[in-house]
C-alpha cells in the first residue's frame, strides 16, 4: 500500500508540492477522455480506467485531479482540499482496513488513523485505486457502497458512517491485459463505474510524449516510438503488457543524458522487459535495427 | 652351311615373296655374312605361323642397321628377335620394325645403348610367357616408343619394373603395359614398387582416371603422397578409388587438399578428409589447419574418433570448425530470428532453415507464403557478429517485403508479369527493382541498419563475375548494382550499350527514396522493359518467330547471379501460397498446428475485388492507365488461374497437413566417445491411425484395474506448496492480523482469531511422458502358460496344418506385448485425467538413423478426447528401438512444459537395436550407451526417467542404461498397469 500521505491536517504546508498537485502535469489526450472524464466528474460517477501498464492512465488521473482542483474552473471549495488526489497502489494483502483506517498503538493507548480513502471520503478529494483487482475481496466490496447512490464509507471500528463529500470521487485502475479469470474484476463491482479504455498512443502521439517528458530531439523520440510499437508485437512472450511508455521514456532521459542510444535502450527496455535473454537479445536487435552502434 | 642359293630356294618355298625381297637386299649386305644372314631369314621364316612376316621386317630393318652397326650386331639382333618367333610372328615382326625406326631416329647411338636393358626384360617376359604373343608385341611396342621417348633413368626404371612385373601374374603384366601414360614417371613407380608391388599395380590402373581429373601438375603433387601411403596397401587402394569420385572443387582447392594431406599423415583418415574436403572452406587454410591440427590430436588417441572427426560427422569436428570459421548456425539463433521477425511485423510468420524448406533454392533465402527460410549455416565472414549480421540483413530483407505491401499484392503482381509477353524478363526485372526499392526503404526507415545493408551490398558487389557481353545480360547485372549501391557505371560498358545501360541505371536509382511505392516499382519495370526489350528485338530482327519458344529458356540463362543477401523470389510460388492461405482459412476440420499461413496475413487485404478496385485503378494509377487495355484479359486470366488453383490446393492442404514434422538429433557413439552431430532423423507424427474402440474395449475389460490405478493415484497430494495467510491454525503468526488482534484487543473489540500462516500444498505442477516402444519385438504374444502343445513328430500333414490354423486363430484374439503397453497407459490416461496432472503419450519406433518415426498420440495440453484415445488405440508394432533420439525428442517436449516436476517414462520390451546402431551389428554397446546418454541429458535438464521394460533380460543393460536403478523388470507382463502407477507415484508423490 502506497499513502501518499498520514495526515488529516491540509496538507498545503507540509507535504511536498507534488503531491498537492500545485503544478499541472503533462498529458497529451488522445481521444475524448478529458471530456468524459469531467462529465463523469461533474455526476459523480465513478470512473474506472482500463488499459496496460505505463499507458498513462495515473498520469491522466493527476492531469484531471489538477484540472478539476486547481484549474482555472476549479471554486474555492475545492482549491482548499489539501491533496486533491489520494493515490493508493493495490496488492493482496491490501485489507479493507488498511483503506477506511485504523487504530495504531501509542504508548499505552491507541490512536485512530483514517485510510486514504476516509480521507477523501472527508476531504471531497479524488482517491484513486490503482489494480483494484489486486487488493483482498473485502475492500472491493467496500466500496460498493460509495459507488452508488448512497455515497457512504462505514466505518466498523469506529461505528461511524461518512457521508462523502460532495467533491469526493473514486476512480479505478485496472489492467485486463495479465490479470488472470481468478483475478477479474467482479460484474458487481464492474457495473458501478464508467469505463474509459486506455492503450498505448500512436507512434506520432507517444513521440511528442517522450519529446516532453525527455527532451530528446524529435528524431530520435520518432525512433523510440517505432520501437515501443516493435516490440509490442511481442507482447505475448513473457511480457503481456508490452513495452510501456514509460519505459520509453526513461530510454529518451538517458539518451538525453548522453548515453548511447543503444546502451540506453538496454538498460531501460531489453533488461527490464524480459528475463529470457532470447527475448532481450530478439529486442536488442530490434534495437539495433533502429538505432545506429555510434 | 648351304649355299646362298639353296637358301633362298628354300626361302621360296615357304614365302616366294621373301624369298624375293631376300634377294633384292642381298646387295646390302656384307659379301662375307651374306650366307649366314640368309640363313637366319630363312631361320625366321620358318621359325611358325606367318614367320615370314617377321622374316621380311628383319629383311627390310638390315640395311638400315648395317647403316649404323656392324654385321655381327645384325645378327644378334636377328637371333634375338628369332626366340620370339616361334609362337606368333607378331612379336618379333614388332622387334625387327622398331629396331629400323630406332637406328633412324637415334642418331648418336646413345638410345641404342639402351637396346640390352628392353632385350633384358623382354627375354624374362619371354621366360615366363612365352605363348603370349600380344603381351610381348605390347611390350616390345612400348619399349620401343620409350627408348625413342625417355631419357636413360627412366629407360631403365621401365625396364626394371619390367622385368619385375614379368615374375607376377600375367593379370598384373597386362595392367603395366597397359600403363602406357606419357605423364607417368617410372622412377618414381619403381620407388612405389620397391615399397609395396600391389600398391604400384594399383596406383598405375587408376592413373589414367586420376590424371583426367586432376591434372599433370596435381598428379606430381600427389605422387609423394601416395608413396608415403604405399605400405598400407588396402587403405590406399581405397583412398585411391575416393579420389576420382569426390565431388567437384576447383584446381587450387585440390592443390589445397594435397597440401593439406602430409598433415593428416594416416591414409584412413586422409580418406575420411578427401571424402568431405568439399563441404571444406578450403579457401582458408588457416582455419583448415588448425582444424586438421586438432583432428590429428584426437586421432592420436582414438582412430575412430579421428575418422569422425575427419568425416565431419563428430561434434568435437563440427564444433571446432564453426568456431574457427565463426559459423553461426540457423539452429542456434532461430528463437532470437523468430522474436526478430514478430516484433519487426507484428505477423506470426514462421522462420525456418532451408534445410526443412521443401523448395530448395540453392540454400538461399526467401519466402514460402508464411515460411521465412534463411540458410542453416553462415560462415562467409571471418567473425560470428558478421556472420550473424548476414542472417539479419537477409532476414530483414524478406520483412521488407511484408513492411513495404509487396506480398500483399502479390498475386496483383504475379498476374500483371504474366502479362508481358517476355514474362521471363518481367520477373527477372520485378526482382531487381523491388529488392532494391526494399533495401534503400529499410535503410532509410531504420538507420540502425544501415551501415549492415551497406556491408552486404559490398560484399555482394565484390562477389559479382565480370560483366556478361551480351546484350540482355549485361543490362540486367547493370540494374542489380545499381540496386546495390555501385556507384557511376563501369567502363566495360559496351559501348553499343551504353544509352541504354545510362536510362537503366537511372532508372533504377529513381527508386531510392523515401516515398517508393510498389507502383513505382512496376512502372518503372514498365519502362525498364521497353529498353532491354526493345534492343533486344533490333538484335533479333527477323528471327523472332523462331526464336519463340527457345526465348524463355535463353532468357532464364541470361538472368543475373541471384546475390546471396537477397535470395530467391518466386513471385509465381509466392501468389499460390497466399491463396492457399486464403483457402485454408475457409477450410473446415484443418488443426491449428499445421500451417499457420492463416495467422501471416490478414485474408482481407488479399481480397483480389479490393486490390483491382481499389489499388489497381487508383493506387496504381500510372500502371493502370498503361495497362488500361489489357485489364479485360487479366481479369480472365485471374479467374482462370484462381479456379486451376482451387482445384490444385486441397491437394497441396492436404499434404502439407500431414507433413510430419522433422527434427535433428545428435546421437552418442561410445567407440569415438563423442557425440555424431545431427546424425538422426526423427519425424514427429501426429496423423497417426487411429482406433478408438481399443480403448473402449480396455476399458471395459479392465475395469478393476482401472478403478485400482486410480485409486493409488489420487493418494497423490499436491506437492506445491503455497503461503496461505489469514488462517487460524498454521506454521507461524501472520503479524499484520497479529497486532491488528492485539490493538482490537486493546480497543475491546473481539479480535480475529485467523492471525497464522500456514504453507500448504495447493497444486501439482507435474508434467509426465509416457515413451512407448513400438518395435515389431512388442507384436509377440504373451506366454499365458495354456499354448497348447506342439505337435509330434507322429502327427501327420493335416494334424500340423490344424496345428497351424488353430495356432493363427488364437494368435488373433491373444494378447502382444503391445496390447499390454497399451492397455497401462490407457489405464494411466484415465486415471491422470482426473488427478489433473499434465501428460503425454507418445510411442517410437523406426528403421536407422535417417527415420526415427515418433507417434504423437496425446500431446502436453491437447485433449484426451475421442482422436487421442483413437490414436493410442491404433499404435501398432513395427521395425526397430532406436531410443536414444526418441529420449532426446521426449526431453525436449517436457522441458518445454516448465513444470516443477517433468517425468519420462519409457516402457519397452528389449534392449535399444537398429539395424545401423554402431557399426558393429552383434554388438549391443553402441544403443545401449547412446540411451545412456540420452537419459543422462534428460536428467541434467531435471526430467526424471524410469525404464520399465517386460524383458527378463533387462537387469543386465538395464543397470548399466539407468544409473540410481530407476528401472523396473516386470517379471508378470499382465503387472505392468499396476506398476505403472506405482511408478508413476514414486516420480511424481
Amino acid at each position: 500500500m502506497t499513502l501518499k500521505s498520514t495526515s488529516n491536517e491540509p496538507a498545503a504546508d507540509t507535504s511536498p508540492d507534488a503531491y498537492s498537485l500545485t503544478e499541472a502535469p503533462f498529458y497529451l489526450a488522445l481521444g475524448d477522455e478529458v471530456e468524459l472524464f469531467l462529465a463523469a466528474y461533474q455526476e459523480r460517477l465513478p470512473v474506472l480506467l482500463k488499459g496496460p501498464t505505463g499507458c498513462g492512465k495515473t498520469r491522466f488521473v493527476e492531469y484531471m485531479a489538477h484540472r478539476i482542483y486547481r484549474g482555472e474552473d476549479a471554486d474555492d471549495n475545492r482549491r482548499r482540499v489539501g491533496q486533491p488526489l489520494q493515490t493508493v497502489s493495490c496488492h493482496e494483502d491490501l485489507s479493507a482496513t488498511d483503506l477506511v483506517g485504523r487504530y495504531l498503538l501509542q504508548g499505552d493507548q491507541t490512536v485512530w488513523q483514517d485510510g486514504p480513502l476516509t480521507r477523501s471520503v472527508k476531504e471531497g478529494a479524488i482517491c484513486y485505486l490503482d489494480e483494484i483487482v489486486e487488493a483482498r475481496k473485502d475492500s472491493t466490496v467496500l466500496i460498493h457502497s460509495l459507488t452508488d447512490h448512497r455515497r457512504i464509507l462505514p466505518v466498523e471500528k469506529l461505528g461511524l458512517i461518512l457521508e462523502a463529500h460532495e467533491n469526493f470521487l473514486l476512480v479505478i485502475s485496472y489492467n485486463p491485459g495479465y490479470q488472470s479469470v481468478l483475478k477479474d474484476l467482479k460484474t458487481s463491482t464492474r457495473q458501478r463505474f464508467v469505463a474509459i479504455d486506455f492503450d498505448y498512443p500512436d507512434p506520432a502521439h507517444e513521440a511528442e510524449i517522450i519529446i516532453h517528458e525527455s527532451g530528446i530531439d524529435a528524431d530520435t523520440a520518432g525512433e523510440l516510438a517505432t520501437l515501443g510499437a516493435r516490440i509490442r508485437n511481442l507482447r505475448h512472450h513473457g511480457f503481456d503488457e508490452g513495452i510501456s511508455t514509460r519505459l520509453l521514456v526513461y530510454a529518451g532521459q538517458l539518451i538525453s543524458r548522453g548515453l548511447n542510444p543503444i546502451r540506453a535502450c538496454d538498460a531501460a527496455i531489453c533488461l527490464a522487459v524480459s528475463d529470457d535473454p532470447e527475448v532481450q537479445r530478439a529486442i536488442g536487435e530490434v534495437v539495433s535495427t533502429i538505432f545506429p552502434r555510434d | 652351311m648351304p649355299a646362298l642359293t639353296e637358301v633362298i630356294l628354300e626361302l621360296r618355298k615357304v614365302h616366294p615373296p621373301t624369298a624375293e625381297l631376300l634377294d633384292h637386299t642381298l646387295e646390302h649386305i656384307p659379301v662375307h655374312g651374306r650366307i649366314e644372314w640368309a640363313a637366319r631369314c630363312l631361320e625366321i621364316a620358318n621359325s611358325g605361323w606367318h614367320a615370314f612376316e617377321s622374316a621380311n621386317a628383319f629383311i627390310l630393318s638390315s640395311p638400315i642397321i648395317l647403316a649404323s652397326y656392324d654385321f655381327e650386331t645384325l645378327i644378334a639382333r636377328g637371333d634375338y628377335g628369332l626366340q620370339f618367333c616361334g609362337y606368333s610372328f607378331e612379336p618379333g615382326f614388332t622387334y625387327y620394325c622398331a629396331l629400323g625406326n630406332l637406328v633412324v631416329a637415334d642418331v648418336d647411338g646413345a638410345k641404342w645403348n639402351m637396346l640390352p636393358e628392353v632385350e633384358a626384360a623382354g627375354r624374362t617376359i619371354l621366360g615366363k610367357f612365352q605363348h603370349a604373343s600380344n603381351l610381348l608385341t605390347d611390350f616390345f611396342e612400348i619399349a620401343f616408343a620409350m627408348l625413342l621417348r625417355e631419357n636413360e633413368s627412366e629407360i631403365r626404371a621401365w625396364c626394371a619394373l619390367a622385368a619385375k612385373i614379368a615374375h607376377r601374374e600375367r593379370q598384373d603384366l597386362i595392367v603395366f603395359l597397359g600403363s602406357r601414360h606419357e605423364s607417368i614417371c617410372w622412377q618414381e613407380m619403381e620407388k612405389l614398387e620397391r615399397v609395396s608391388p600391389n600398391s604400384f599395380l594399383f596406383y598405375l590402373s587408376v592413373y589414367e582416371v586420376l590424371e583426367a581429373k586432376f591434372g599433370l601438375d596435381l598428379m606430381a603433387d600427389l605422387q609423394p603422397l601416395i608413396l608415403g601411403f604405399a605400405d598400407d596397401e588396402d587403405a590406399l587402394q581405397e583412398f585411391l578409388l575416393l579420389l576420382p569420385g569426390i565431388q567437384t572443387i576447383s584446381r587450387n582447392e585440390s592443390r589445397s587438399v594435397f597440401s593439406l594431406i602430409p598433415e593428416i599423415g594416416h591414409v584412413d583418415l586422409v580418406t575420411s578428409f578427401v571424402s568431405h574436403c568439399h563441404e571444406l572452406p578450403l579457401g582458408d587454410l588457416p582455419v583448415i589447419q588448425q582444424w586438421i591440427a586438432g583432428g590429428v590430436q584426437v586421432a592420436s588417441t582414438n582412430i575412430d574418433a579421428g575418422l569422425a572427426f575427419f568425416s565431419l560427422e563428430s561434434s568435437t569436428s563440427v564444433e571446432l570448425l564453426e568456431s574457427l570459421r565463426g559459423q553461426i548456425n540457423f539452429a542456434d539463433c532461430s528463437r532470437v530470428m523468430q522474436l526478430y521477425t514478430e516484433a519487426m511485423t507484428g505477423k506470426r510468420l514462421r522462420v525456418e532453415s532451408t534445410a526443412d524448406s521443401d523448395v530448395q533454392y540453392r540454400d538461399m533465402p526467401h519466402t514460402l507464403g508464411a515460411s521465412i527460410c534463411l540458410p542453416e549455416s553462415v560462415s562467409w565472414f571471418a567473425s560470428k557478429d558478421e556472420n550473424f549480421e548476414f542472417y539479419k540483413v537477409a532476414l530483414l530483407h524478406q520483412l521488407g517485403f511484408f513492411e513495404y505491401q509487396t506480398f500483399v499484392e502479390i498475386e496483383f503482381i504475379e498476374t500483371t508479369l504474366t502479362e508481358f509477353e517476355d514474362s521471363v524478363l518481367a520477373h527477372g526485372l520485378f526482382n531487381i527493382l523491388e529488392a532494391a526499392r526494399i533495401d534503400w526503404l529499410l535503410a532509410r526507415h531504420f538507420r540502425g541498419i544501415r551501415d549492415a545493408f551497406s556491408a552486404q551490398k559490398s560484399f555482394a558487389l565484390d562477389s559479382r563475375q565480370p560483366l556478361p557481353i551480351m546484350r540482355k545480360a549485361q543490362l540486367l547485372e547493370l540494374m542489380i548494382r545499381a540496386g546495390l549501391d555501385a556507384g557511376p557505371l563501369p567502363v566495360e560498358v559496351n559501348d553499343r550499350y551504353l544509352a541504354d545501360a545510362v536510362s537503366l541505371y537511372a532508372e533504377v536509382l529513381s527508386l531510392d527514396r523515401a516515398e517508393a511505392q510498389l507502383q513505382d516499382t512496376l512502372s518503372v519495370l514498365q519502362r525498364c522493359y521497353v529498353i532491354v526489350s526493345e534492343g533486344d528485338q533490333s538484335q533479333w530482327d527477323g528471327a523472332k518467330t523462331e526464336l519463340d519458344d527457345g526465348l524463355a529458356q535463353m532468357l532464364e540463362e541470361e538472368l543475373p547471379q541471384p546475390i546471396s543477401f537477397h535470395g530467391h523470389m518466386d513471385t509465381r510460388q509466392l501468389a499460390m501460397d497466399l491463396a492457399l492461405v486464403d483457402l485454408e482459412d475457409t477450410t473446415e476440420g484443418v488443426p491449428d498446428d499445421s500451417v499457420s499461413m492463416s495467422t501471416a496475413l490478414d485474408p482481407a487485404d488479399l481480397d483480389i475485388d479490393e486490390i483491382q478496385d481499389g489499388d489497381v485503378q487508383d493506387g496504381l494509377g500510372m500502371l493502370a492507365t498503361e495497362i488500361d487495355h489489357q485489364l479485360e484479359n487479366v481479369e480472365k486470366l485471374k479467374r482462370e488461374n484462381e479456379d486451376e488453383n482451387r482445384q490444385l490446393l486441397p491437394a497441396q492442404l492436404s499434404n502439407q497437413v500431414r507433413e510430419d514434422q522433422r527434427f535433428r538429433y545428435d546421437e552418442w557413439d561410445f567407440v569415438i566417445n563423442d557425440y555424431r552431430r545431427r546424425w538422426c532423423t526423427l519425424y514427429e507424427v501426429r496423423d497417426c491411425p487411429e482406433a478408438p474402440e481399443y480403448v473402449d474395449k480396455t476399458l471395459a475389460e479392465h475395469g478393476d484395474v482401472a478403478s485400482r490405478v486410480r485409486k493409488q493415484l489420487t493418494r497423490l497430494k499436491p506437492e506445491m506448496l503455497r503461503k496461505v495467510k489469514g488462517v487460524v491454525d498454521g506454521d507461524d503468526l501472520d503479524l499484520d492480523r497479529a497486532v491488528e488482534a492485539v490493538i482490537d484487543r486493546k480497543t475491546g473489540l473481539t479480535p480475529a482469531e485467523n492471525i497464522y500462516t500456514q504453507s500448504l500444498r495447493k497444486d501439482r505442477d507435474v508434467s509426465a511422458l509416457f515413451l512407448l516402444d513400438m518395435s515389431a519385438s512388442t507384436d509377440d504374444i504373451i506366454a499365458d502358460g495354456s499354448e497348447p502343445p506342439p505337435f509330434s513328430v507322429d502327427d501327420d500333414d493335416e494334424d500340423i496344418l490344424s496345428h497351424y490354423a488353430s495356432r493363427q486363430q488364437d494368435e488373433s484374439s491373444r494378447t502382444r506385448i503391445i496390447d499390454i503397453e497399451k492397455q497401462a497407459v490407457i489405464l494411466m490416461a484415465e486415471a491422470l485425467e482426473q488427478l489433473g496432472d499434465n501428460y503425454s503419450i507418445c510411442g517410437f519406433s523406426g528403421y536407422g538413423r535417417e527415420r526415427v518415426d515418433y507417434f504423437l498420440c496425446k500431446d502436453f495440453g491437447e485433449a484426451y478426447d475421442h482422436r487421442a484415445r483413437g490414436k493410442i488405440g491404433g499404435i501398432k508394432p513395427c521395425r526397430s528401438t532406436r531410443m536414444g533420439p526418441a529420449i532426446r525428442h521426449a526431453t525436449r517436449s517436457l522441458v518445454k512444459t516448465e513444470s516443477r516436476i517433468r517425468a519420462l517414462i519409457i516402457i519397452s520390451d528389449g534392449y535399444p537395436q537398429d539395424h545401423d546402431y554402431g557399426q558393429d551389428r552383434n554388438s549391443r554397446d553402441y544403443g545401449v550407451k547412446d540411451t545412456m546418454k540420452a537419459l543422462a541429458e534428460a536428467r541434467t535438464q531435471n526430467v526424471q526417467t524410469f525404464c520399465l521394460t517386460v524383458d527378463q533380460s533387462g537387469h543386465d543393460y538395464l543397470r548399466e542404461m539407468c544409473p540410481d536403478k530407476q528401472y523396473l523388470v516386470i517379471q508378470e507382463v499382465s503387472q505392468l498397469p499396476d506398476e505403472l502407477s506405482k511408478v508413476y507415484q514414486s516420480l511424481t508423490g
